[in-house]
């Protein structure tokens, strides 16, 4: 139902009718970008995909956010053995060949084919 | 005892932000007597980012159809991925149709609805049962426990295994192992703010705030969850609460896997106790 009108309001704010003031679109579409690639959820991934296009595609501006929210976070995780040098890569699912064809087939752009 | 062998769902988090969840849940099932086999190479749930229901439902019948391939059910200790699990098995059962449509893009997905899937808490208290967990109790976790249930045990009807205004089988397991329940009924199912965390961080710390205040205030010596994203929104994030409204709160979070663990007589370290990032030394100092 969310999705839906979700949709719908991306529909509006390209025909000019609207703009989407909330970040939300992005963010859930940069996780099933992250997931389509890796299959499973890759924290930093998201983060450096969702950060700059929260800052209006600016890179620099989307770290500076980043860093900002996730700093202290990233550094007590890392304290506690959560959040060592292996996190800054994906784990990721053997067979990525299922999740590309899953969405492809059933995800935004399979719909927009 | 009805159940000897589960496959296991992990769930993304397990790997990083709730290790101690994914620790502490191997440990007290191997303690009970239940082997749990992790479903080999899984895929996300989809959590709550995925918001098209098909594609959740093939997502989730690649997990559930290399669980049926070991007959076995599947059990996971996310609350989010206990969700889409079920809701996924329940429509993929439902419907022909859907079913061949996923086997069509894959045969990966080609599930066949044997299966049950099924949240720990629901697999600690009605599956295994309370007599048979009190049979292997070796100590007593004498703490006052807020116990905060979130979004997905009690509701939708179509997934929930409690009560959906005063889950109560958390309640069941904290009392059964000597534990004593603060007065927090109406902030057991108010959300945590979590999915809001990284969109507006300012909401989510305020929904946080309210759970953690309430549970200090009824005399809590910790809150007790299922749910990793909880975990991270009131246990990971609880110091950049603290810092961006001000406040002092020290309230340690702790998994129930990981209180059940310490009454089943697990070294706390199994359990993961150094990874929550409130301190818990208190906690331990009162098991007995």
């Amino acid at each position: 139902m969310l999705g839906a009108l979700r949709r719908i309001a991306e529909r509006e704010e390209a025909a000019g009718n609207l703009k989407i003031d909330s970040p939300r679109p992005l963010f859930d579409k940069a996780f099933q970008h992250q997931l389509k690639k890796h299959g499973r959820l890759y924290d930093m991934g998201l983060a450096m995909e969702y950060y700059p296009k929260k800052e209006g595609g600016s890179f620099f501006k989307g770290m500076m956010a980043m860093m900002k929210d996730y700093k202290d976070f990233g550094m007590r995780m890392f304290k506690r053995g959560k959040m060592g040098p292996k996190a800054m890569f994906p784990v990721k699912v053997k067979d990525r060949a299922v999740m590309k064809k899953i969405f492809e087939e059933l995800g935004e752009e399979g719909k927009e084919k | 005892m009805s159940v000897d062998k589960l496959a296991y769902y992990p769930g993304c988090p397990s790997e990083g932000t709730a290790m101690e969840q994914h620790m502490s849940t191997e440990a007290v099932f191997e303690k009970l007597g239940v082997e749990l086999v992790e479903v080999e190479d899984w895929n996300c749930c989809g959590a709550a980012e995925v918001d098209d229901p098909k594609l959740v439902y093939a997502l989730n019948a690649r997990n559930l159809a290399i669980a049926e391939k070991e007959d076995l059910d599947i059990v996971t200790p996310c609350s989010i991925c206990y969700y889409n699990l079920e809701r996924s098995n329940k429509a993929l059962k439902a419907d022909e149709a859907l079913r061949t449509q996923l086997k069509g893009i894959d045969s990966s997905l080609d599930y066949n609805g044997k299966i049950k899937a099924k949240h720990v808490l629901d697999v600690f208290v009605n599956d295994i049962g309370l007599d048979e967990i009190s049979s292997k109790l070796e100590k007593k976790v004498n703490v006052k426990v807020a116990p905060y249930y979130g979004c997905y045990i009690g509701r939708p009807p179509e997934t929930a295994f409690d009560d959906p205004d005063n889950p109560v089988l958390m309640d069941k397991l904290i009392e059964l192992i000597g534990g004593e329940i603060v007065p927090f009924n109406y902030m057991k199912t108010v959300c945590c703010g979590g999915p809001l965390m990284m969109t507006r961080g300012d909401i989510a710390f305020d929904m946080a705030r309210k759970i953690l205040d309430v549970a200090k205030n009824a005399g809590a010596d910790c809150i007790s969850l299922a749910c990793p994203l909880c975990g991270m929104m009131l246990d990971g994030k609880q110091a950049d609460i603290e810092k961006a409204l001000d406040v002092t709160i020290g309230m340690p979070v702790i998994y129930i896997t990981q209180l059940l663990g310490l009454a089943l007589g697990i070294e706390p370290n199994k359990l993961g106790f150094n990874k929550n990032a409130v301190d818990t030394k208190e906690i331990l100092g009162k098991v007995v």
